[in-house]
């Protein structure tokens, strides 16, 4: 497991988009469950986007909030810090309606998800090789 | 242990519910909260709740808020989990009503603690629920015959009295006395008394329907309630249960004993305080007249209302009060 630990990506800094060490730790060392976990991740992603997106354009302060929320807390889950940083910047901005710097945020958070996707993706398959 | 478990991320729901496996829980998993709701205020739902501070529709501790101001009864443990983690956030989910809050990610072996902290309370609780339960019977029961006591069975012929009133029913007040029976402690011994009144109590019991009511009045005095039972009714009744006493005799300790009950009957209209005066006056004749009886006492109030229509009835009217069955 260990070999497929990645920490490359576009995301704006240098946090790590996934740390499998880290994820193993809160599976209680199953590897198999891991599995399972970026699974879901990865087939939820296009949603996770889309309501993002929907909620930044229509500026709905709610639902951007509650999305970021959702992505931070699985993000954490992963260890992926890159994406973490972007969803909690999110969810302060969109707390306090503050849409305009939401905005290139919100860029940077997809972006981010999609590196952690990527990483998941590696993962899983890696795996299956 | 049966643990529900709500989280609108399919990637922690899935997280809990596998760990949760693991330890040996069985689980209940939504992914809303409006449903997770439904499903806690159902009776018999699962004691033990881990739900997702945020989440659309129905918050953790929102559905924290609504089982708290809503179960009385029984005690729902409830974990909120969320990715807020300042101080503020956990004071606001332990005001609303949550037992611990958890941050996400949690730390498997932590969760698994926290769950045995929680099945620990519960059963504490659990504890103390049956010893208020156990209060609550030995507070309206007689223990030595486990019918409900004097105050008790009072108590319900004020309700069941409101009800017949409020549907324009009947109610029948049978007071029942076992005949001589000091002479059974005096000839046997207290404990072979005991015995008597037990099965007395017993065989009252069996012989009456589903929805009446029987409790210790006093001593060896017994008070059967009767919904919908009118005079006639009433009197059948309290013959069937003096048919069932004195048809066989007692046997405890290998002596056979022949018991006899006194029955005064009578039925509304009338005060729960005129009720139980007219079915004692009616006992008190049943024990003048040689016991082993039963009579019946009629409402002042029937009784001018047959006589208009009677008029045998009405030349005595002394009878007509007093019709001995």
């Amino acid at each position: 497991v260990e070999e497929r630990v990645t920490t490359t990506g576009t995301a704006p800094n240098d946090a790590p988009s996934l740390n499998l060490q880290h994820a193993l730790s809160l599976t209680g060392g199953s590897t198999e469950l891991l599995l399972e976990l970026a699974e879901i991740f990865v087939r939820e992603v296009p949603d996770q986007i889309a309501a993002l997106r929907a909620a930044e354009s229509s500026h709905d302060a709610k639902a951007l909030t509650r999305t970021a929320h959702t992505v931070k807390g699985a993000a954490r889950l992963f260890g992926a810090r890159a994406v973490e940083q972007s969803a909690e910047q999110v969810e302060d901005l969109a707390k306090s309606d503050d849409f305009i710097r939401a905005a290139p945020h919100c860029r940077q958070l997809i972006a981010a998800i999609c590196d952690l996707c990527t990483d998941l993706a590696n993962f899983t398959q890696g795996d299956r090789r | 242990v049966r643990v529900l478990v709500a989280d609108d991320d399919p990637v922690c729901l899935t997280l809990l519910v596998r760990l949760l496996k693991s330890w040996g829980y069985t689980t209940i998993a939504f992914s809303d909260g409006e449903s997770a709701l439904r499903e806690l205020l159902v009776p018999g739902a699962p004691d033990l709740a881990i739900l997702d501070w945020v989440m659309p529709g129905r918050d953790g501790i929102d559905i924290a808020r609504v089982v708290r101001a809503q179960h009385k009864d029984s005690y729902r443990y409830i974990i909120l989990i969320s990715a807020k983690d300042t101080q503020a956030d956990y004071l606001e989910a332990l005001a609303a009503g949550a037992d611990d809050l958890l941050t996400k990610p949690f730390d498997p072996q932590e969760l698994k603690a926290r769950m045995h902290v929680g099945q620990r309370i519960l059963t504490l609780q659990a504890g103390l629920l049956h010893a208020i339960e156990t209060t609550r019977f030995q507070a309206t029961h007689d223990l030595l015959t486990g019918l409900p006591n004097r105050l008790s069975i009072l108590d319900t012929l004020d309700r069941e009295l409101a009800r017949a009133q409020r549907e324009h029913s009947q109610l029948a007040v049978i007071m029942g006395d076992v005949d001589h029976f000091k002479q059974v402690n005096d000839t046997h011994g207290h404990l072979i008394g005991d015995d008597v009144l037990r099965e007395v109590a017993s065989r009252m019991q069996q012989s009456l329907r589903t929805y009446d009511h029987v409790g210790r009045f006093g001593g060896e005095e017994f008070l059967i309630l009767a919904p919908t039972a009118g005079l006639e009714a009433a009197r059948e009744i309290g013959e069937r249960v003096r048919l069932a006493i004195a048809r066989t005799p007692i046997t405890t300790e290998g002596i056979a004993i022949n018991v006899t009950l006194s029955l005064g009957v009578t039925a509304t209209p009338g005060s729960s305080g005129e009720l139980l005066r007219r079915a004692d006056v009616a006992l008190y004749r049943a024990k003048h007249e040689g016991r082993n009886r039963t009579c019946v006492e009629v409402s002042p109030l029937v009784q001018t209302h047959e006589s208009l229509r009677s008029p045998l009835e009405e030349r005595d009217p002394v009878a007509a009060r007093r019709r001995v069955v």
